[in-house]
């Protein structure tokens, strides 16, 4: 499904990633962690397109083919989802208007709004989400929790092929992470989507079932495994791999 | 001051005042410049076709035919009841006048020196009334002068047109004064084609309880200049100004809002909001006053730009002079391009650049809209907007501007209704 090969990513001329290599196939389920400033976030970006990073070499492959250079919108068309750790607020943009145009635009069609409706209400009520949230614009005053599950509630409308979902579980409470992991199991498997889940602790990992771990240090993967290596990370820490 | 004296003066006035003191206009003066007018010539035929497309266009978007039309500074039809005509060389017209008997604004001076029309609006009750201001070869300017009684609710819009003609010039000055618990709201769409120039001033005085809302769209013209002076003079009333500027092609805009608490209670605001693209610029300056005795009083302004690339120009001046203490004010004022991440995040969802563009300034710029009342009117300035945001010219549609008889028909029943003679007119 994803394949990045050897990827160099600089940003204002400092080396972000530095030779990163990830292979995500359809339906597995993916975890990064890594400590801060490791290159989480850019990696997710750079897959998006974010024109604010400069790609220097290596590629970026969505089912055999490189979407280096795709403009951000036709990279989500291919079935990339990124769930932003820090979304943006966006005054007067509606937030049903916003992911009406944005089903509307990914599946090209003009969608029936009742059914529409009824969705955003299903799955904004398995995540417990607050009815007046929907009624407002795009992430404006949306507490972080809010946001969180504003997040979650496009990818689940979306239905991308690969989800990548950066720090769900910051700025959410116990309960809310719990809601929110449930519901990230929940949509994933229905639709056979791959994951590629970013996150500094295990807290909602103790709600998921990660098959594939990796540790990013400095900007490439140090370390590979599986559900063990969280674990070791969580009694060790990011040391180790901080040295190496 | 006798009528004769005053009309003198306003013409000396218009002639000898420097149009602006400010610096800034030293960037406007290329393009524009006031002057006598150029020609009296209403009954130029073409512009009255193209009058006659507007006039069918308006009449699609609101419902009906405007109730009153003015082409080049000329009233030519007048279907309200409640609207009449007095000729700007009369006693009458110069004691309706209570606000604008001072020139110290030019414009103002020019619009009392070479008036051809004054309309007298007075209502009672609920009354809506469509204006379509037509500019085409002259540079009359018409005055509107507005009295609301006790109780009235009366919502004037005003419908800037020009089309056909190059450098069309159109001069609009406002005066509204509302009795106890009335209510005005003034909507002004501003859809002139790109070589129009358009000057237009509001001065507004609130009664006890009462309120004065202006809603401007600006959203055509080469160079527009508004002056807003509104006063919340009774106890308990209210008046608020939104000006939302639309700049595609290097226009330019001077939008002026001054606010006044004089009373008690009392409540002002002002919402300026700009998007520029193609090098358009803006200066939209606010000012609020908040006199001695105005306790419990409240005043706002909230300027905000925002600016598609950088050969467009934004300036957002607020402004305040508070001489009350027991009262609450509030200001600010920010600009900005449009936020990178912003853009990304729309995309990441599979919505184009262009429609992230799109979808980020409508929003912006629709918060402010949605303050008007009239539905019909909000409505259009939605659509008016998406249209000059996506770059389509804003012109009427082509099945619009026919040659047909259907306008002089219109203006004969005004006519009908008024008791007036067809000699003059179109």
């Amino acid at each position: 499904m994803l394949e990045i090969k050897d990827l160099h990513v600089s940003a204002s001329d400092k080396m972000i990633l530095d030779g990163l290599d990830l292979v995500i196939k359809q339906g597995e389920f993916h975890v990064l962690m890594g400590p801060n400033g490791s290159g989480k976030t850019t990696l997710a970006k750079a897959i998006m397109g974010y024109p604010g990073l400069k790609i220097t070499k290596g590629d970026i492959l969505v089912d055999g083919k490189s979407i280096l250079g795709l403009p951000t919108d036709r990279i989500a068309k291919l079935g990339l989802f990124l769930q932003f750790q820090a979304p943006v607020e966006i005054d007067g943009v509606g937030f049903v208007n916003f992911l009406k145009s944005s089903l509307e635009s990914i599946n090209d069609k003009t969608l029936n709004t009742r059914e529409f409706m009824k969705d955003v209400k299903d799955y904004s009520t398995a995540l417990k989400m607050d009815k007046g949230v929907v009624g407002r614009s795009l992430n404006k005053g949306f507490s972080g929790g809010e946001k969180k599950k504003a997040e979650i509630l496009q990818m689940a409308l979306i239905n991308p092929k690969l989800a990548i979902l950066d720090e769900p579980d910051s700025g959410l409470d116990i309960d809310a992470i719990k809601v929110v992991a449930e519901n990230i199991n929940s949509i994933a498997k229905k639709n056979n989507q791959s994951l590629l889940v970013i996150t500094h602790y295990n807290r909602i990992l103790s709600y998921m079932k990660p098959e594939f771990v990796h540790v990013i240090s400095h900007g490439r993967i140090v370390k590979e495994g599986g559900l063990e290596l969280i674990e070791h990370l969580e009694k060790m820490g990011y040391e180790e791999f901080e040295k190496a | 001051m006798e009528y004769a004296k005053f009309l003198n003066e306003a013409r000396e006035n218009a002639t000898a005042l420097p149009y602006e003191k400010m610096e800034l206009y030293k960037r406007y003066t290329k393009r524009f410049a006031i002057e006598m007018p150029r020609s009296d010539s209403h009954e130029n035929i073409k512009d009255a076709e193209y009058a006659e497309g507007a006039v069918k266009y308006l009449s699609q978007i609101m419902g009906g035919a405007p109730d009153v039309i003015l082409l080049n500074g000329h009233l030519i039809g007048n279907t309200s009841g409640i609207v009449d005509e007095v000729d700007p060389a009369s006693e009458a017209s110069f004691s309706d006048r209570k606000l604008y008997k001072n020139d110290e604004d030019k414009f103002a001076a020019f619009a009392n020196g070479f008036s051809k029309t004054v309309l007298r609006i007075r209502v009672d009750g609920h009354r809506r009334v469509n204006v379509l201001i037509y500019g085409g070869d002259t540079a009359l300017p018409v005055q509107v002068l507005v009295n609301a009684a006790e109780g009235s609710d009366l919502t004037l819009n005003e419908f800037y047109f020009s089309e056909g003609t190059g450098a069309a010039i159109i001069g609009v000055l406002n005066e509204i004064n509302t009795e106890s618990n009335s209510r005005v709201e003034l909507n002004s769409i501003h859809c002139e084609k790109e070589e129009a120039n358009a000057f237009a001033m509001v001065k507004g005085v609130s009664g006890r309880g009462s309120s004065i809302s202006l809603n401007t769209i600006y959203a055509g013209g080469s160079f527009i200049r508004q002056r807003n002076m509104l006063d919340a003079q009774g106890l308990g009333s209210g008046v608020e100004a939104n000006d939302i500027v639309l700049g595609v092609k290097g226009q330019a805009f001077d939008i002026f809002t001054h606010l006044i608490n004089s009373n008690e209670d009392t409540r002002a605001q002002s919402a300026m909001k700009a998007v520029l693209m193609g090098g358009s610029m803006a200066y939209m300056k606010s000012m609020a006053k908040m006199k001695h005795g105005a306790k419990r009083s409240k005043s706002a302004i909230v300027e905000r730009g925002l600016l598609y690339d950088k050969a467009s120009h934004i300036d957002l001046i607020p402004d305040m002079s508070i001489d009350e203490s027991d009262v609450k004010a509030m200001h600010s004022s920010s600009s900005s391009p449009i936020s990178k991440d912003d853009l990304f995040y729309l995309c990441t969802r599979g919505i184009t650049e262009d429609d992230a563009k799109l979808s980020i300034a409508l929003g912006f710029i629709l918060e402010t809209v949605a303050r008007i009342n009239d539905n019909n009117v909000k409505t259009f300035a939605a659509n008016l907007i998406r249209d000059r945001l996506v770059g389509a010219n804003f012109s009427l549609p082509d099945n619009m501007n026919s040659k047909d008889v259907w306008m002089t028909d219109i203006n004969r029943k005004a006519h009908e209704v008024q008791g007036d003679s067809d000699d003059d007119r179109i």
